[in-house]
């Protein structure tokens, strides 16, 4: 007895009550499916070649079990690769944070040509991180660039500093060319949710003689919370992923100085041919990542 | 002479060539033009290094190939770093490639990996022995691995000293104060102690407006100026038995050393200069010598840098001061260079090849060479002595003697399996060295890696072809 001929045996309610519970499903099903493949697949194919042996060179598709892995463990340019990667993210992502916080709470007010400023602000995110690299270069070249020559003259002497090379100074060329491009992410995104935070709340506890501070911890900080936490996420995940700008500036030198995870997954991918260790590179970072996400989303109760 | 005679000149060397060529049809050219009539109105793609050697390519063979066989040559380019990526990608991928601009130190994993044919074959169809004897003797083993021809050495790259002839070799009262100062007399550097000390008599005189040396330094580039250094000093690459990785014995860790030191006499912030920029501080006339790619000898007399495409190159302010000589140690690097090879997956093997030869025929290539534009370098034995090629200026023959010497002492980058990975290793220990880590702590960690990169390829396989490269007479001098 087959189940059409149950449903067509309990009549026409069963049928309707069958549409119920699994047509929905169905209806969803071919979105599902597509976003598995697309989000999935890589993932998947990612850890299948983690597996093997595979590199452009020798075309040897044999099993390697956690070989790579192990060789991973033991590969102090990977883990110092990491440590630089991370530092970027933690000294970027606060200064980012706070500046653009600072300035959009400036910008709550009514100014004079306020669009005008915005857009001013918002132009270097609209820049390709390759040029933003390359003109950072420029600022910062020890001959020509308007940076050294105005610290000469402000010194007085000739600055003579290799920015781009001297271990003290190449980090923070990195990282003033990151905030200069991605502040003003921060700075849009906080002034459109402070922009709707509720007035009469803040005017109440000024009322009540709230100051500043309790105002903005107590009432606004909260009430923009779910969106900064969103806003800090994408920028975290975003300099987790920082390449171009790096590589403009540094090609990850002096050494592997200021070498991204990033930067030497694309060396071992492309130029060393590397695809199966590479493969258990992509793998360690997704599951890394997806463990952080999905902790502080967990955390923060976003979908609340 | 001005720069536009030079251009004339170098363009009716070229045509006087080509009508040569015609005339006589004994060429090997001739041959592969003959041959290459069956093709008319096919397609070869060519791949070849962006900028000026795509340029050289295009407005120099592609245009005379298309007027005298009808077959038309398609290009595609890609920087320097990646042409070995790009002619693995297409190998694996979808292979477009017929011809292809090698770079010999990736010669043996482009065979072993079957990417190119060997064309022993169509040298002897097609005569071109003659020609290919007529190479300088550095170069011809850059095409030829386990006793097959894969490809013509096609750029004579060895590096060149340019210096200021006017403040070294004519300017008395330097003469004096340098004999004062060192005990000899002042001249063309010839070895490394010889080019600090000249450096560094400039530097003192003539800073902050001349200083006394600068060469690439940025990444990518710095690992051709040490693997020549390092060998001046006596180093070798790998312990034969083991294959240990040795670039962190002595004459590594000093070699290395003194590599970095040399920045004491460079302009400020050279240390992250390339090609270009190290180049045109010398055209400026803001560093006394030089060590570099042959074109900027060429550049530094405003030898056809009058084309569009040369716009980026700042005019020579020391036309007509400049002098060549072999860099100090006397054993150049050959570095990089390029090799012309056919495609394994190409479906029009005999078409590509006959456009390979006739390319670097004795007077094709020689044209060519001649050339501003082109930077593609002389490296043939008639190249050094053609007249015409000699009188191209004022001292062009002593350009010329620089680079036949360079082109019969020279060393030959690293070659062997993988030796990108190798390669990428030297480059970050000597800028790991250049930011300031002590050179022998750079070279350990380097060997350490490398080690490991020989033990993951096979102890065995990488120690048959490494024998064979040290075998080379222009492995180690």
């Amino acid at each position: 007895m087959t189940t059409a001929t149950t449903v067509a045996a309990g009549g026409p309610r069963a049928g309707i009550l069958l549409q119920d519970r699994n047509f929905k499903y169905w209806l969803i099903a071919p979105a599902v499916l597509v976003m598995l493949l697309v989000g999935l697949f890589p993932v998947g194919y990612a850890l299948v070649a983690s597996l093997q042996n595979l590199t452009l060179m020798d075309q040897d598709y044999s099993w390697y079990g956690f070989g790579w892995y192990e060789f991973l463990f033991e590969d102090d340019r990977f883990w110092e690769s990491l440590w630089h990667t991370g530092l970027i993210t933690v000294i970027a992502l606060p200064v980012e944070l706070i500046l653009g916080l600072l300035l959009a709470r400036m910008f709550l007010g009514d100014l004079r040509g306020k669009p005008f400023f915005i857009a001013v602000i918002l132009l270097p995110s609209v820049v390709c991180p390759i040029v933003v690299g390359a003109v950072w270069r420029l600022m910062f070249d020890t001959r020509y660039g308007p940076i050294t020559h105005f610290l000469s003259w402000i010194s007085g002497e000739t600055v003579e500093i290799t920015w781009v090379v001297d271990p003290v100074w190449v980090y923070p060329v990195i990282l003033i060319a990151e905030i200069w491009q991605w502040f003003p992410f921060m700075f849009l995104i906080l002034l459109a949710a402070l922009s709707n935070v509720d007035t009469d709340l803040t005017d109440a506890a000024s009322i009540d003689g709230a100051g500043f501070w309790t105002t903005f911890f107590r009432i606004s900080l909260p009430a923009i919370w779910p969106v900064m936490f969103i806003a800090i996420l994408i920028r975290a995940l975003d300099l987790v992923r920082i390449f171009d700008l790096v590589f403009v500036i540094t090609k990850g030198g002096p050494g592997t100085l200021t070498e991204t995870t990033p930067i030497y997954m694309y060396i071992t991918g492309f130029h060393q041919f590397e695809t199966s260790y590479t493969g258990a590179m992509v793998f360690l970072i997704i599951v890394l990542l997806s463990v952080i996400v999905v902790t502080a989303l967990r955390r923060v109760e976003i979908s609340r | 002479m001005t720069t536009w005679r030079f251009s004339v000149a170098a363009a009716a060397l070229g045509m006087a060539l080509g009508a040569g060529q015609l005339a006589n049809a004994e060429t090997a050219g001739d041959r592969a033009v003959a041959a290459a009539q069956k093709y008319s109105g096919s397609t070869l793609s060519l791949h070849s290094e962006a900028g000026l050697q795509a340029l050289g390519w295009e407005l120099w063979n592609a245009k005379q190939w298309k007027e005298l066989t009808g077959i038309v040559v398609d290009q595609t380019s890609a920087p320097v770093n990646e042409m070995f990526v790009t002619t693995v990608q297409d190998f694996r991928g979808p292979a477009n490639f017929d011809v292809l601009d090698v770079a010999p130190a990736y010669l043996p994993d482009l065979v072993e990996i079957g990417a190119i044919v060997p064309v022993n074959d169509w040298m002897d169809e097609f005569g071109y022995w003659d020609d290919y004897a007529d190479i300088a003797e550095a170069y011809k083993g850059w095409g030829e691995y386990k006793g097959k021809v894969y490809g013509f050495p096609d750029d004579g790259d060895v590096h060149i000293m340019l210096y200021r002839k006017d403040l070294i070799d004519e300017d008395a009262d330097n003469q004096t104060e340098f004999k004062a100062k060192y005990g000899y007399k002042l001249a063309a550097p010839k070895t490394w102690k010889e080019w600090d000390d000249v450096a560094q008599f400039i530097t003192d005189k003539y800073g902050p407006e001349t200083f006394g040396a600068a060469q690439p330094r940025a990444k990518g580039l710095t690992l051709y100026y040490w693997m020549d250094m390092f060998r001046d000093y006596g180093g070798r690459y790998f312990d034969e038995e083991t294959m240990n990785c040795t670039w962190n014995s002595d004459a590594g860790v000093t070699s290395l050393t003194d590599f970095v030191n040399q920045r004491r006499y460079m302009p400020p912030g050279a240390d992250a200069w390339g090609f270009t920029e190290a180049g045109a501080a010398f055209l400026n006339g803001d560093t006394a010598l030089h060590s570099t790619w042959p074109g900027v000898g060429r550049w530094a007399q405003n030898v056809g840098t009058d084309i569009e495409a040369m716009n980026w190159v700042p005019p020579s302010k020391v036309e007509g001061k400049v002098g060549y000589a072999v860099p100090p140690g006397g054993t150049p690097e050959l570095a990089v260079g390029w090799v012309i090879s056919i495609s394994a997956k190409s479906d029009n093997q005999e078409a590509a090849y006959l456009f390979a030869q006739w390319s670097n025929s004795i007077e094709v290539s020689l044209g060519k060479t001649a050339l501003g534009y082109s930077i593609r370098d002389p490296f043939r034995v008639s190249h050094y002595s053609d007249p015409g090629f000699r009188n191209l200026w004022s001292n062009a023959g002593e350009y010329l003697d620089a680079l036949k010497a360079g082109g019969e002492n020279g060393v030959q980058d690293l070659t062997v399996i993988q030796a990108q990975k190798y390669h990428d290793l030297i480059d970050i220990a000597i800028q790991a060295a250049i930011g300031g880590e002590d050179a022998l702590s750079a070279l350990n960690t380097a060997c350490k890696s490398a080690d490991r990169v020989t033990k993951q390829i096979g102890v065995d396989r990488q120690r048959d072809v490494y024998k064979q490269f040290s075998a080379q007479a222009n492995a180690y001098r």
